[in-house]
Formats: C-alpha cells, structure tokens, sequence
C-alpha cells in the first residue's frame, strides 16, 4: 500500500512536473517568439523613422507657424521622415548655438543669424558644412544674389557655409486713414516728408512711433537717414570691415544732426526713450501715431489686421543727387547644415528643398520678402507687400550698418538714446563710433 | 589610538562628502573656470587665445564698468535703507499693534516677493508706460499733467524709478524677517519698560532695536548684496538704457560675454563684480563685529 502509494505519489509528481515544464517551455517559447519579432522588427522601424532637427531665430508666431508648414510639406513627402522643429529668440539663439555645436551637439539643419555673427564663426569652428559646391549644383547661385552670399560668407572667402534667402528693408509705414483725413499725399523729397511730419504735429497728432527703449529702432530712423546721405559703396564697406572707409565724416554728422532735428521738432514720439518695440507698433496701429520707420519682419504683423489701413513707401534720400537705395537690406539668417549630423543627405535634401521654387513661393505668399529670383513673380499677397514691392522696383537696396559687427551695433544704439536724451552731441556721436569700428571691428572682434 | 582616531574621523567626512562634491562641482569647479576664460582672449566659439592679465588691465580702464559699478554703489546704499526702513515699519505696524486683519496685510505685503522677477518686470513695465501706464494716467487724472514723464526714458529718473520697482519687492522680504524677529522678543521686556514709564520711541530704542539687532544685520547684508545681483528688473526693462543711464555690472557682463561675445572679458567683470561683494561682506561683517565687542 505503502509502495504503491509511494509510486502513485511519484507518478503523480511526475505528471506535475511534466505538466509544468509543458507550461514553463510553451511560455518560455511564446516569449522567445516575441522577443524574436520585436527584435527583428524595431531595426527596420527605427531605420524607417528619421527626425531631422531643425532651429530657428524668430520667435514670431507667424515665422514659427510657416516654418512648421514648410517642414510639414518636406516630410509628408518624404515617408518615414519627420522634422522636428525648434525656435528661438535673437539673443536665447546666439547663446545656445555655440554651446550646442562645442558640445558636438545642435540640430541638423539651422537658419542662423548673420554671416559674420554667427554663421561664420560656426564655419571657422568647423560646426558647419561647406556647401560651395552644392550651390553651383543646385543652381542656387543663379537663383540668390551673390553678394548678399559673399558679405554673409565673409569669414570665409571663397567658400559659401550658408545661404540667405529671406530679405527685410527698412521703411516708412503709414496709416492710410488718417492720411487721407489730413489730405496727405505721399512724399517724394525730404522737404514733403517733414512737411508731413509738421502737418500732423499742427494737427495734434504724433507723427512716427519709435520704440527707443529697446533702442534698435531708434538705429533704424538714423540708418534710414544714413542710408540717404551717402553713397552705397561706403555703407558696404563700412559692412564688409574696409579700413578705406571712415564713421566720422560729414554725411554721417548730417544724417546724425538730422535725427536729433526731428527728435527735437517732435516728429519722433518724443516718450520714445520709455517706449519699446511692441508699444511703438502698438501706438501706430491704434492710430494714436499716423507713421513708423520700421523693417518689413513687422509688415505681417500689420497686415494681419484687416480693419488697419497701412502702407509703405520709402524714406525720401537726404542726398537727392545720389541714387535712391533703401536701408536696411539684411543678407538675414542663413541655412546651415551642422557638421555633426547623422541625416547628411537629408540634411542636404531638406535644405535644398527650403531654397527651392515652392518652399520660396510659401514664404512669399506668406508676406516675406524673398531673395530668391523667381523666373515669374507670384503676385503679392497683401496690399502692404504690394507697396513694399512697388517701393523696392524704384529703389535698391542697402545694408544696415552694423549688420557685420556687434560692437559698433551696440555702440551705435547706446550713443543715439544719449543723442536724444540730449545727453550727448551729433559730433561726440560720429566719434564714438569712428573709436568702435577703429578699435573693435577692424581689429575682427 | 589610530583605530580610534578613524572611527572618530570618517563618519563626519563621508557625511560632508556629498555635499563637499556637489559644492565642488558646481561651485569651486565653475569659479576655477571662470578665473581661467578671464585669461584668454575667446568669442565663446573658436579657439581661445591666452592674454594673461591683459583683460584686468582693459577693465581697470573701462569707464563703463566704473559706471556700471556706480550704479550698483548708489543701489546698494538705496537699498540698505529704503527696503529695510520700509520693511521695519511694516513689521513694527503689523506685529506690535492689535490692528484688526493684520495677518491678511502681512500677505498682501509680502505678496511681491513671490512674482518672479520677470513678472514684476512687465507689471513696473505697465505702471511706468508713458502712454497709458498707471503712473501718467493717475497724474493726468488729477489735473497734474505736467508731471507726467517718461520714467524709464529719462536718464535722471531711470534709475530711481528701476529701484522703486525693486523695493517694492524687496521690502516684503525684509518686513517678514523683522516680524520673526520682533514676535520672538519676550513681552515681559516691554511691559517692565512700560511700568517705568518708557514712550514708544524709547521702547524702540532700547528695547526692540538691541533685541532685533541680528536679524537687522543680516537683513542689510542679504539685502546689500542682492543689490549687487540686480540684474532680471534692469534687463527686461531698460537693458541698462537709455544710454548707459541704468547699466549695471550684472547686465554689462552679460552685454560682454554674450552679445559682443568677449567670454573671457565677461569673465572678468565677473570675477571683478565678486570680489566686490565678498570685500564688502568682509568689511560689514568686521563692522558687526566690532559694535558687538563694543556692546
């Protein structure tokens, strides 16, 4: 009994055991095939989803939105393929970058600010990709002004890093309403566009919007006058760092005289000094200002509004004996391609696609004042980008100074709060600045 | 004895180590650096070229950091007596009156201190808009136009008025400090003094000023060098504007560093700007010091 209890208990045992391995090697099975499938399945996904990285200067909710479509349009062309987005601010943009690109780090793709700022330095570091020959085949050279590539690449002669292809100018935006109200027509000479500027004072109304507290666009209204008391040649070589050419002479006293003329006339709001950027455009599109001198990245903001009737026409020249070149042509941001990435030929492809015909019509459409050259040019999309073109058909265009050297920027920027806060001379004025582009942008600082 | 001396010895060190680590890599670590960028010559992206001393040469020579430097003197001297006048009579107010609702002030008071910077930063924006901001329109209210200013673009008031935005921050801090200090002084010290006759100025002469004395002192050392910090109000702002009529050294640092990429000149301002402090603490501390042997 006891035996055959004994071997039942066994047998019983048995069967257990057996029983448990069948489930314990069914299990082991089932997860080894799991493992086996996702295994061999996730290289294959992983190799079919790429996300290309891309960052951006602009902060601006319009700039962010365009951008996201455009990146949108490339991967939805492109199966498996996904760009990731990211934008910046000016100065959050030119502190994380170099960190970003030291640390081996930084996107695949970037639109960075100016040549010699940032993109420049990116090349000399060697964080960026030549794309010399990429641009001879792609034909973007016929398609992009060479010397907007040449001042941007100009660290780098001979080589081209980066490729602008949005320009912005600097101008005077006008509320259509309440120059009809007051019977103004627009002005041709300097002389028409200060008696505009008298009019409107007689009438009670403030005649341009500055926003001197953030202090750039006060620079603007002195650039705009700057731009129309001397010749191109000597604004380029002031831009490309020419020791030929000098800050300290009579055409950039006038230009200096003539701002803190119309600060003292009260053409200029004379709160400017306590008025930033965003109140400055704010004040002009509530009508309590009828003008502001200001560049084209606003002219969306402007035109969005559809129950605001603005226009655009450009400064009238100091100089009415030179040709009549608008200020404030900036060979912008730049399309760089990071050294570092792993997406080389996408990068390649995606920025190929950002400079071609069809991203570059999204950007016009979208009110942007494109380099590229199209064969046929779309019509505008708003009545301000129509003004803006017609405004650029009869005149050219200049760079802004300071574009090229911080120093001199900021120079600039401090010594005209100073200006009209009365705090210091046109002449002490020209001679600083003659001190920084001697001392610091010379020297290549 | 040597078995002794380590079973006394380790314990209290592997207590001190993390923090010994974290001081060292986030303190001792980065200020080596920063001694080290202040001796080269670096746009933050290239390769770096070693100038020696030369930056501590150009910085003793920059009228615009003496300016800037100035500017922190003048706030700091502010500073140490408006915030912490203002936050003692708060505290005086609140704590030794019976006044009905006193916890509620004590909140609303110290309501700023818990905004971030950039926060108050665009309420002052606001209040000092010269257009419709709170001040002009308030002035325009009542018939005094004429007072009506641009605060922030004046290069006599921006200073002032930049301050005026900070205390009105600052002073809770202070009031919230005095209030522990005074709640914590025994009440039978002023009932004695009451029973000998003693007014409310002498109670405060010599009573609640000895009692509070610690607490004042730190108040005015925290405070003092906060004012050297003064940075995100100044920058949001005015970024030291107009001109160089509010630059601080915080903001010409960053001016340095950053956007005229000069990295290792920053450095050196920086380096400048905390020795600054540490002088100024040395010498208050000494000062304390010496009115607590005299006491």
């Amino acid at each position: 009994m006891s035996k055959t209890s004994t071997h039942s208990e066994k047998a019983d045992y048995t069967f257990t055991e057996n029983t448990q391995m069948n489930t314990k090697s069914k299990f082991k099975f089932v997860l080894l095939a799991l493992l086996t499938l996702i295994l061999s399945v996730a290289p294959l996904g992983a190799q079919d989803e790429v996300t290309l990285t891309f960052w951006f200067e602009g902060d601006a909710p319009a700039a962010v939105a365009l951008f996201q479509e455009v990146a949108d349009d490339f991967a939805a062309e492109r199966p498996g393929v996904k760009v990731e987005i990211t934008s910046f601010g000016f100065d959050d943009f030119l502190r994380v970058m170099p960190l970003a690109l030291d640390g081996g780090e930084g996107p695949d793709v970037a639109y960075v600010p100016w040549g010699l700022q940032a993109l420049g330095r990116y090349a000399l570091a060697g964080h960026a990709v030549e794309l010399t020959e990429l641009a001879a085949e792609e034909g973007w050279l016929d398609r992009y002004e060479m010397s907007d590539i040449e001042l941007t690449n100009g660290l780098t002669p001979g080589q081209i890093y980066g490729i602008p292809f949005e320009n912005v100018t600097i101008g005077v935006f006008y509320n259509k309403e309440l120059f009809a109200e007051h019977g103004l027509e627009l002005p041709e000479t300097l002389a028409d566009f200060e008696a505009i500027m008298q009019a409107l004072l007689d009438a009670g109304i403030t005649p341009v919007s500055v926003g001197g507290r953030d202090s750039w666009p006060l620079a603007h209204v002195w650039l705009q006058l700057v731009h129309t008391a001397m010749p191109i040649e000597v604004i380029t070589g002031i831009e490309n760092n020419d020791p030929a050419y000098s800050l300290d002479t009579p055409e950039f006293l006038a230009a200096t005289q003539k701002t803190l003329e119309w600060a003292q006339a009260g053409y200029l709001d004379p709160n400017m000094l306590s008025t930033g950027f965003v109140d400055a455009n704010n004040l002009f599109i509530n009508g309590d200002v009828a003008m502001n001198i200001g560049g084209t990245w606003v002219m969306n903001d402007f035109a969005m509004l559809p129950e605001f009737q603005v226009g655009f026409f450009p400064t009238p020249q100091l100089d009415p004996d030179l040709p009549w070149h608008a200020g404030g042509k900036n060979p912008y941001n730049n399309l760089m391609i990071n050294s570092a990435t792993e997406h080389m030929d996408l990068a390649v492809e995606f920025v190929s696609y950002m400079l071609g015909e069809e991203a570059q019509t999204k950007f016009w459409n979208a009110g942007n004042i494109t380099a590229y050259q199209f064969d046929e040019m779309p019509p505008p999309s708003t009545p301000l980008l129509a003004d803006v073109a017609h405004a650029n058909s009869y005149t050219g265009f200049g760079y802004n100074i300071g574009v090229t050297c911080s120093a001199l920027n900021l120079a600039t920027w401090r010594t005209l709060q100073e200006l009209v806060g009365e705090d210091t001379t046109p002449g002490e004025l020209v001679a600083t600045n003659q001190q920084v582009y001697e001392e610091d942008c010379l020297s290549g600082e | 004895m040597t078995n002794l001396r380590w079973r006394n010895d380790i314990p209290p060190l592997l207590f001190i180590a993390p923090a010994l680590v974290v001081y060292t890599g986030f303190f001792v670590y980065p200020l080596v650096k920063l001694l080290e960028l202040s001796l080269y010559k670096w746009d933050g992206i290239l390769a770096r070229k070693f100038v020696g001393l030369r930056h501590y040469e150009r910085l003793l020579g920059d009228e615009r950091f003496w300016e800037a430097l100035s500017h922190n003197f003048s706030w700091m001297i502010a500073a140490v007596i408006v915030p912490v006048l203002f936050g003692l009579l708060l505290a005086i107010l609140l704590s030794r009156s019976s006044m009905y609702g006193s916890i509620v002030f004590r909140t609303i008071f110290f309501m700023p201190q818990v905004f971030s910077s950039v926060t108050v930063a665009l309420i002052w924006q606001w209040i000092y808009n010269p257009s419709y901001g709170a001040i002009n329109v308030f002035l325009s209210a009542i018939g005094l136009e004429q007072l009506t200013q641009g605060w922030l673009g004046d290069s006599d008031l921006v200073l002032p008025s930049l301050f005026i935005a900070w205390s009105w921050v600052h002073y809770g801090f202070t009031m919230i400090i005095f209030i522990a200090a005074i709640d914590a002084v025994d009440e039978v010290f002023f009932d004695a003094a009451k029973v000998d006759g003693a007014n409310l100025w002498q109670q405060f002469r010599h009573i609640l000023l000895p009692s509070i004395r610690g607490a004042l002192t730190t108040i005015i050392l925290v405070t003092a060098i906060s004012s050297f910090h003064i940075f995100d109000l100044v920058y949001v702002l005015t970024r030291g504007g107009p001109g160089d009529a509010s630059m601080v050294v915080p903001v010409y640092m960053l001016e340095s560093a950053f956007t005229l990429r000069r990295v290792g000149y920053g450095a050196t301002v920086a380096i400048a700007m905390g020795l600054v402090i540490v002088g100024f603490s040395e010498l208050f501390l000494a000062l304390r010091g010496v009115y607590k042997d005299a006491d």
